[in-house]
């Protein structure tokens, strides 16, 4: 008897044990983050962890007995049959797999999880899955992607025009059903700069409603009040009465609600601190409402389209400044032109009429005067030249000519301008090369100076002639007061020139070389210097034989 | 002087050119005639005291184009013979004088000695 109780009383207690653990169990199902479906091999569900209420609002009794894949989005639903079928021809098998489902209440939830197959398993013969709830990361990592991508897309264009036609057509529908842009003109009328709507039907409609009835400046609500407060207009869920309200009549109020809006909301684009239009997102269709999330996501979408407006406004305005700039040199060098022609013309009949009569010394002072005016000439010049580079507005005229010719030239030209200097010319070009003549030999004339100049305790500069077989080489050499090595890779760039306090200053624009090199550069050629403090310096180029495919043929630069 | 008797008229819109060409083409034997606006070598012809021997013409004359004067004067019989040298401050007009049919082109500033050589070159010494 005694034996037979105590025999009772442990099947009692392993009962309890039991049933705790099964109330455990239960209880860790029931507070678990994650859904845990039981399936059969065709996917039916045999049962739902409770916690499958709160992730996707069914009570687990609802989803018994009902296909999975009902509820799963279309576009994720070959995916999963796939996994389904892969697990079932192979027993104990687990994958990992992502999927919408949809909620009750019409929303889609990422989740994330494993499914097993243990279908052989005595204990569960199911397919068992676990799925976690995604969504708040999905949404973040997709509107992270987004921002990134409209950053890129605005930051492509400087034209205003594009700049909202990328935006309007980046928010649908990633935002909303419907996007606009309104700026406010010069003329106080707000323009619709862009719009965009899933349904094109209704851009029409949208436009001519706005055409019938432009946005009064002065209205108590909507854009005006978003531009003069910098703050955004947010409306939730657009009710009946409240297009009743702002309707102005009976046809307005059939038009709005035609429109069928659920939510809007606008935020403000200010540049330079100034309100200067906005960006609104509507939501119809899709009977979406607008939450927290598109809030902050609108307004950083319109921060940063503010940037890029900004942005194309300072370009812009630099653009203006430096077209005015260029407009500006070219007519000064027109002008400054013309009295140094009739200068030449009189120094130069002068210095004829006074050796006739045998004045050679005040002959000798003209011909000084004239090579300050040839030197002038290349002053104005080369400040032209420089603004042309830039614009790539600088014509060549391309040819096959005579090299050696040019640099006699180019010598004869430079040589009044130093009474000291021995220009000497070594070597020959037996063929002709391919370029403009004109620009060639201003890179002669350009170096030639410059060896003089920075030679002021030397008399002598070697030009030298070099053909190589695929071009010709000029080498111009002088034995001034050289380059220091630090200073060598910036004597190419405009403007720049030596700034060293303990060396005699040297005039001139600094842009010389630069010209050089970029007329050398359009010709597919290359120029170089070698040089040593106090060793002089030697200015190499080079000069095609035949035409090259070069930035000379897509007027670049 | 050889070049005595040869008549060159010059056509600039700024009279200090004017000056200094005519200083420069009569002090090498040359008759100058300058005028300042298109319109008399627009209407050259021969019963207007004779015509040039050689044109001088500047590419842009206020209110108008030299190249149209240019292009004018070749397509009449009677002064496409009359050689014309445009000049220009901008030395890209080089190309568009070709098209109108000058003789020549010198970039302003230029030499006289480069000035009197094409002269002479467009304008043979007169056979006696």
């Amino acid at each position: 008897m005694a034996t037979h109780v105590r025999k009772i009383g442990q099947q009692q207690n392993r009962l309890n044990v039991l049933k705790d653990s099964e109330r455990h169990f239960r209880s860790l199902l029931e507070q678990s983050r994650e859904a845990m479906v039981l399936l059969d091999l065709n996917g039916v569900v045999l049962y739902a962890s409770p916690s499958t209420q709160r992730l996707w609002g069914y009570p687990s009794r609802e989803l018994i007995g009902r296909v999975a894949f009902e509820g799963i989005h279309p576009d994720d639903q070959e995916n999963a049959a796939k996994l389904l079928a892969a697990l079932v021809a192979e027993p104990g098998k687990s994958l990992s797999i992502t999927f919408r489902f949809q909620h009750r209440d019409g929303s889609w939830r990422w989740m994330e999880g494993t499914t097993t197959n243990l279908l052989d398993d005595a204990g569960v013969g199911a397919i068992v899955g676990n799925y976690q709830d995604i969504t708040r990361r999905k949404v973040l990592e997709q509107n992270l992607q987004f921002l990134a991508h409209a950053s890129s897309l605005l930051s492509s264009s400087l034209d205003f025009a594009t700049i909202w036609d990328h935006l309007v057509n980046l928010a649908v529908p990633f935002i909303a059903d419907w996007c606009a842009v309104d700026i406010l003109n010069e003329q106080g009328v707000f323009d619709i700069a862009a719009i965009a709507h899933k349904d094109p039907a209704k851009v029409a409609l949208v436009s001519e409603y706005r055409q019938a009835h432009p946005i009064d400046v002065n209205d108590k609500f909507g854009l005006p009040v978003i531009i003069r407060t910098k703050q955004k207009e947010y409306i939730p869920l657009i009710t009946d009465e409240l297009l009743v309200t702002i309707a102005k009549s009976e046809g307005d109020l059939e038009v709005v609600r035609a429109l069928g809006m659920t939510s809007a909301l606008s935020v403000p684009l200010i540049v330079q601190d100034k309100g200067i239009g906005a960006i609104t997102f509507v939501t119809s269709e899709s009977r979406k409402r607008l939450g927290e999330t598109d809030v902050a996501m609108a307004e950083e979408l319109a921060h940063r389209a503010s940037l890029a407006l900004e942005n194309a406004t300072l370009y812009r305005e630099a653009q203006q400044a430096i077209s005015m700039r260029d407009d500006f040199i070219a007519v000064a060098s027109h002008e400054l032109k013309t009295p140094v022609t009739s200068l030449k013309m009189y120094a130069q009949v002068l210095q004829k009429q006074l050796a006739r009569a045998g004045e050679e010394s005040q002959s000798r002072s003209l011909a000084k005067m004239d090579a300050q005016l040839d030197k002038l000439t290349r002053l104005i010049n080369d400040l032209l030249n420089v603004s042309r580079l830039q614009q790539g507005r600088l014509e060549f005229q391309e040819e096959a000519f005579d090299l050696n010719e040019v640099a006699q030239e180019a010598i004869e030209h430079i040589r009044p301008t130093s009474e000291k200097h021995h220009i000497q010319l070594e070597g020959q070009i037996e063929r002709p090369v391919w370029g403009d003549r004109d620009r060639i030999g201003q890179v002669f004339t350009n170096l030639l100076a410059n060896a003089i100049k920075f030679s002021p305790g030397a008399d002598t500069v070697i030009v030298r002639l070099i053909a190589e077989p695929e071009r010709a080489v000029v080498s111009v050499r002088d034995f001034g007061i050289g380059i220091e090595e630090e200073h060598q890779s910036s004597i190419f760039n405009q403007f720049y020139r030596v700034t060293d306090p303990d060396e005699r200053t040297f005039p001139g624009l600094g842009i010389g070389l630069y010209i050089s090199r970029e007329i050398i550069r359009r010709h597919g050629g290359s120029i170089q210097v070698a040089s040593e403090k106090g060793q002089g310096a030697e200015f190499r180029f080079t000069v095609p034989y035949t035409r090259t495919h070069t930035a000379l043929d897509e007027g670049l630069f | 002087m050889e070049n005595l008797g040869k008549n060159i008229l010059v056509v600039d819109d700024d009279p200090d050119i004017l000056d200094a060409l005519q200083f420069t083409l009569e002090d090498a034997g040359y008759a100058v005639v300058t005028s300042l606006k298109g319109d008399y070598a627009e209407n050259l012809h021969d019963g207007n005291g004779g015509l040039p021997d050689l044109i001088i013409l500047d590419v842009l004359l206020s209110g108008k184009d030299g190249r149209l004067i240019c292009r004018k004067l070749k397509s009449q019989d009677e002064t496409r013979h009359i050689p014309i040298i445009m000049i220009s401050a901008h030395p890209g007009a080089r190309e568009s004088v070709k098209e109108v049919g000058a003789d020549d082109f010198l970039a302003k500033p230029f030499d006289v000695d480069a000035l009197l050589a094409r002269i002479a070159h467009h304008l043979p010494p007169r056979a006696i």
